[in-house]
């Protein structure tokens, strides 16, 4: 499918009405139980994604993207708690201090290169979990509920939750499609592809990376407040539980990583897995290991990447056509 | 003629390895200057050096008589000085299309329409057009070396730096890019590091010959060509000096 530019975005757009609208009356049709399970779906692809963004896009490999899920969620639930604040008027706010965070670790990660950043990430998150775990008023290790939605009408919170949600991975698709193909989406791809090149050809690539990275951290704390609003409760050794990496990896490397489409396919592979091998127990995890394994040897790019060579079907491709007409 | 790029007693060394010593040499508007040395003379330093990549331990880079010494590379970049690599070093998951359309975006400051438009001509100058769309990393070599050309122009520098860009063409090719690059020649300036010295002869006005990081010669092609030390240098190999110069 040669779809040139402008009616390849006339598709995108067009697409993304219909999501709107179909998110948008989602909640009139589907039952709590269910609309709490995509509320799960959505944060959890809403995780991927960020790190998709961080690795396939801005081309920075962290194995630590849990530790914004989790300052996220603690950001969100000491700021409601101390001052009595509706916690959705909170997302911004956590959005701007996961921002901050990142903005504040990056001019000493961004030393370290490869697998010494990805490690250090990881480093600052459990250094962050251990001094929550440590510290009585945030919580210790058994954590804090979320005491304002307690009042709240539970309907009204569920389906606020839902629209959060839902709009975080709308952002995650759209966003993201509309992001890549702007300017900086180009200067991103640069580099991550050659950072020499990209600064022979005028981009300023730390401010580049740091943009990706704060970016990335951002949006990754708003869905992990987003999640841990949804059960009520936080504490440190879930929300910065390096299983969320775990999750984030199999998801965004299943799908096809620095693809729009694949860790939406990641994300189904991964709730699906989930709920036939519920009953295996320890053996689940060895199994979507397994899944993660075999698609790595039989597909480098993810499932998404077949989809892409086999059938040419890329709906959100964000290559720019060149102004070649034969 | 006033110099758009002047290195000024540039020097640098690493190790027992010295890549640049007190050189200084400078470059005019429509003007080309070759270098010519052996593998390991420095040459690619003395590109890195210019381009920012390296800091000299001492001497100055003067871009049309500012000083850029302390200037990062980017900055370098915007302010006029491109560059083409040895090994070309593409964005291997963009099409040749968009590794120009970069150049033209944030070094050439163009924007929609007006950069699409000149990256695509670029890359049909280049000889690029068939191949506009397809991904760079995946182009065989000789299109990369293209690429590494088109990239350069649509920076639309002040001075134009080639790093080996004949080596491994053949000779059909070789005239082919002498005859693209006499073509942008016009008000550009040009430094071009070449072991394909007819081709390089059949372009440069001055050609600065260097060993050890040491200026060892430095006139018109046919003269240094000749001269004695140069001969020594490239000693058993045959140097071909066409005498239309």
């Amino acid at each position: 499918m040669n779809t040139s530019g402008p009616s390849r975005t006339r598709h995108v757009a067009i697409a993304a009405a219909v999501c709107f609208v179909a998110l948008a009356v989602t909640p009139m049709f589907v039952s709590q139980g269910n609309l709490r399970l995509m509320i799960e779906i959505f944060t959890v692809f809403a995780f991927a994604q960020s790190w998709n963004f961080l690795a396939g896009y801005v081309g920075l490999m962290s194995f630590g993207q849990q530790l914004f899920i989790g300052l996220g969620a603690y950001f969100l639930f000491v700021t409601s708690n101390a001052y009595g604040i509706n916690p959705f008027w909170l997302l911004p706010l956590v959005f701007v201090l996961c921002g901050l965070f990142a903005a504040a670790v990056a001019p000493f990660v961004f030393r370290l290169r490869d697998a010494y950043f990805a490690i250090s990430i990881w480093v600052i998150a459990e250094i962050v979990r251990l001094y929550i775990s440590q510290k009585d008023s945030l919580g210790s290790v058994s954590g804090l509920p979320l005491m304002v939605t307690r009042d709240m009408d539970r309907t009204v919170v569920a389906v606020s939750n839902f629209y959060v949600a839902a709009g975080l991975a709308f952002l995650g698709v759209f966003g993201l499609y509309w992001l890549a193909r702007r300017r900086i989406g180009l200067a991103l791809a640069a580099v991550r592809d050659n950072e020499g090149t990209a600064a022979a050809v005028g981009i300023n690539v730390w401010w580049t990376r740091f943009f990706g990275f704060v970016l990335a951290g951002g949006f990754a704390g708003v869905a992990g407040a987003t999640y841990y609003m949804s059960v009520f409760h936080v504490e440190p050794g879930g929300a910065f539980d390096p299983n969320w990496m775990v999750v984030m990896l199999f998801i965004v490397i299943i799908g096809g990583v620095g693809t729009v489409e694949g860790p939406i396919i990641g994300t189904a592979i991964y709730f699906l897995l989930r709920a036939w091998l519920s009953g295996t127990g320890n053996l689940y995890l060895m199994l979507l290991g397994a899944a993660a394994v075999v698609t790595m040897l039989v597909a480098s790019k993810g499932l998404w990447g077949i989809v892409t060579k086999r059938y040419g079907f890329e709906p959100f491709a964000t290559r720019r056509p060149s102004p070649n007409k034969p | 003629m006033e110099s758009v790029l002047l290195a000024e007693g540039v020097s640098q060394s690493f190790g027992s390895i010295t890549v640049a010593d007190n050189l200084t040499f400078s470059v005019g508007r429509s003007e080309c200057l070759g270098i010519i040395g052996p593998n390991g003379a420095g040459k690619t330093s003395v590109f890195n050096i210019l381009a920012g990549i390296i800091r000299p331990r001492s001497g100055r880079v003067l871009l049309a008589g500012n000083d850029v010494t302390h200037r990062s590379q980017y900055e370098r970049t915007r302010l006029g000085i491109g560059r083409t690599y040895q090994v070309p070093q593409p964005f291997g998951l963009l099409s040749a299309y968009e590794n120009v359309l970069a150049a033209a975006t944030f070094g050439g400051g163009k924007s929609g329409r007006e950069a699409a438009d000149f990256a695509f001509e670029t890359l049909k100058r280049c000889g690029l057009a068939a191949r506009a769309d397809t991904l760079a990393g995946s182009l065989p070599l000789l299109d990369r070396k293209r690429l590494e050309l088109a990239r350069a122009m649509a920076l639309q520098p002040k001075v134009l730096l080639l790093d080996e860009i004949a080596g491994g063409l053949t000779e059909a090719e070789v005239r082919h890019l002498v005859q693209l690059i006499l073509s942008i020649k016009p008000g550009l300036a040009i430094v071009w590091i070449e072991h394909v010295t007819h081709a390089l002869s059949a372009v440069a006005d001055r050609i600065l010959a260097v060993n050890a990081g040491k200026a060892i010669a430095e006139g018109a092609p046919a003269a240094v060509m000749a001269d004695a030390a140069v001969q020594e240098i490239y000693m058993g190999a045959i140097i071909d000096v066409p005498s239309e110069g």
